[in-house]
């Protein structure tokens, strides 16, 4: 019996190896199966129980786990690695109530899918793995679902996820190949796989010569560094520079637009003022001439009052020379508005009058002093005053005549005779002049 | 052509924390030594009644 004792413990021991390999390689479920067989053969092989607790935790079937470990540790109480196991899942608090609440809500969930209420299965699927993202069987249950409603690529997310735990489960690796036959994976891997392995092999004596590397010369490597460094700036210029560029022409135009809109600005400002400044200019000027003809007009008044005032004291004071003198040169259209006028009116009535009578009784008194000159200039300045009065003419005439001065004396004469011929004067000039 | 309703069918709940103590008790932990046991015995009750030179307590 002890021969077969040993027989079945090495047995046991070889498919816990087995299970061992198996379960470093990701291969949960496989490892899984040769544990238990390695258990059937040996129930006391702690490490095969042990390591199918650590699978069933890895797989998310916590409970199962627990289970192994506390058979584990009643069949060998001492120096056990269970007891570390159970001692790390129950040292969180609330983790196994945590742990049960997962797999009740789990097995509701399965309920519902195999129920026809697949929609809330889904849902409650989806909160489980949010929870416990390595729990294997909800995982698979969700692709199931999925794949059902047609949703391959969700089925897809989850079924890789699985595998990522568990290499070599059954149902994923069957669900998997269904995706990829619905997506086109499977075509896309095979050609893959059919690209990757198309070279021929190598025979034995087959000499693989290594590719010779081309070292370049000094002036190439010269080369190469100009043509790289041309390249480099010419990159620049075309693809920074243009942009700088383009940045300094924006802030320099929009600068020039500014400096555009104040010199507008300020040029209608200067057309506004300089319209101003002519506007003003203009009145000034207006109201410089009015100013001006207003002087004029006041001197002009000024000076033709005194004139006539110093006329009337002249002839009021008895100098009718100077009287007459001035009354010749007067500018009567100075004095043709009041109260010039008025004034002028009462000196041409005294000057026509008395004053011409005067003057050419001062002249015959003159001539008959014997102050010719002087007759003369009396008899002229009458003759200024009333030009064509037949008496003075006459005794100018007879002055010229009484100097020889015959030509004139008889211009005289004639004037006479021809402008005034009913005049007793022109008689007397006919006579005189003697034709 | 996999059938869903199949698989889905065939899913069986997982173990609750509550019921560890009850999945523990129904373990079954018959070995193949204890199989083998169990024939040698067998096979010696119908022989002569008696068992020799087996000790069922031997690999503890």
């Amino acid at each position: 019996m002890r021969d077969y004792n040993a027989l079945l413990t090495r047995i046991s021991n070889a498919y816990y190896n087995l299970g061992l390999e198996r379960a470093q390689l990701s291969d949960l479920s496989g490892a899984a199966e040769l544990l238990k067989r390695s258990l059937h053969f040996d129930k006391y092989q702690t490490d095969s129980r042990n390591l199918l607790g650590l699978i069933y935790y890895e797989m998310g079937e916590v409970s199962e786990a627990l289970v192994q470990w506390v058979i584990s540790l009643n069949l060998r109480p001492e120096g056990n690695r269970a007891d570390h196991y159970l001692d790390e899942v129950q040292r969180k608090p609330g983790a196994l109530a945590r742990e049960s609440m997962v797999i009740k809500r789990f097995n509701q969930a399965l309920h519902q899918a195999q129920h026809g209420a697949e929609d809330l299965a889904v849902i409650g699927l989806n909160q489980i793995i949010r929870e416990k993202p390595d729990f294997v069987k909800a995982r698979t249950l969700l692709a199931l679902l999925y794949l059902d409603a047609g949703e391959n690529t969700k089925a897809g997310k989850a079924l890789m996820k699985v595998l990522s735990i568990d290499r070599n489960n059954r149902l994923a690796l069957i669900l998997m190949d269904e995706v990829k036959k619905r997506t086109g994976r499977a075509e896309v891997e095979r050609n893959r796989m059919k690209n990757a392995f198309s070279h021929r092999r190598l025979q034995d004596d087959d000499i693989i010569i290594p590719k010779e590397k081309k070292q370049a010369t000094a002036a190439q490597t010269v080369m190469y560094l100009t043509a790289g460094a041309a390249l480099g700036l010419c990159i620049f210029m075309a693809l920074v520079l243009p942009s700088q560029r383009r940045s300094f022409n924006l802030a320099a135009n929009e600068r020039i637009a500014e400096n555009s809109r104040e010199l507008n600005d300020l040029n209608a400002r200067y057309a506004e003022l300089s319209g101003q400044y002519e506007s003003m200019s203009s009145a000034y000027a207006d109201a410089s001439q009015r100013l001006s003809a207003f002087e004029e007009e006041n001197a002009s008044f000024t000076s033709m009052y005194r004139t006539l005032t110093g006329i009337t004291e002249s002839y009021s004071a008895g100098d009718i020379v100077t009287a007459a003198a001035d009354y010749v040169a007067l500018d009567r259209t100075k004095a043709a508005e009041e109260p010039l006028l008025g004034m002028l009116t009462g000196i041409d009535a005294y000057m026509q009058n008395e004053g011409f009578d005067q003057l050419v009784s001062m002249g015959t008194d003159s001539w008959n002093g014997g102050r010719l000159e002087e007759a003369e200039n009396y008899y002229n300045l009458a003759l200024q005053i009333k030009g064509d009065d037949p008496e003075a003419m006459f005794l100018k005439a007879r002055l010229l005549q009484s100097q020889d001065r015959i030509t004139e004396a008889n211009a005289i004469f004639d004037v006479i005779v021809g402008e005034h011929p009913d005049s007793p004067y022109a008689e007397r000039s006919v006579q005189a002049r003697g034709y | 052509m996999i059938n869903f309703k199949d698989e889905i069918q065939r899913f069986k709940p997982s173990l609750d924390v509550g019921d560890i103590e009850q999945a523990i008790a129904k373990s079954d932990l018959t070995d193949m030594s204890d199989i083998m046991l169990q024939l040698i015995r067998d096979a010696a009750l119908e022989g002569n009644g008696s068992i020799s030179g087996i000790n069922a307590n031997e690999r503890l």
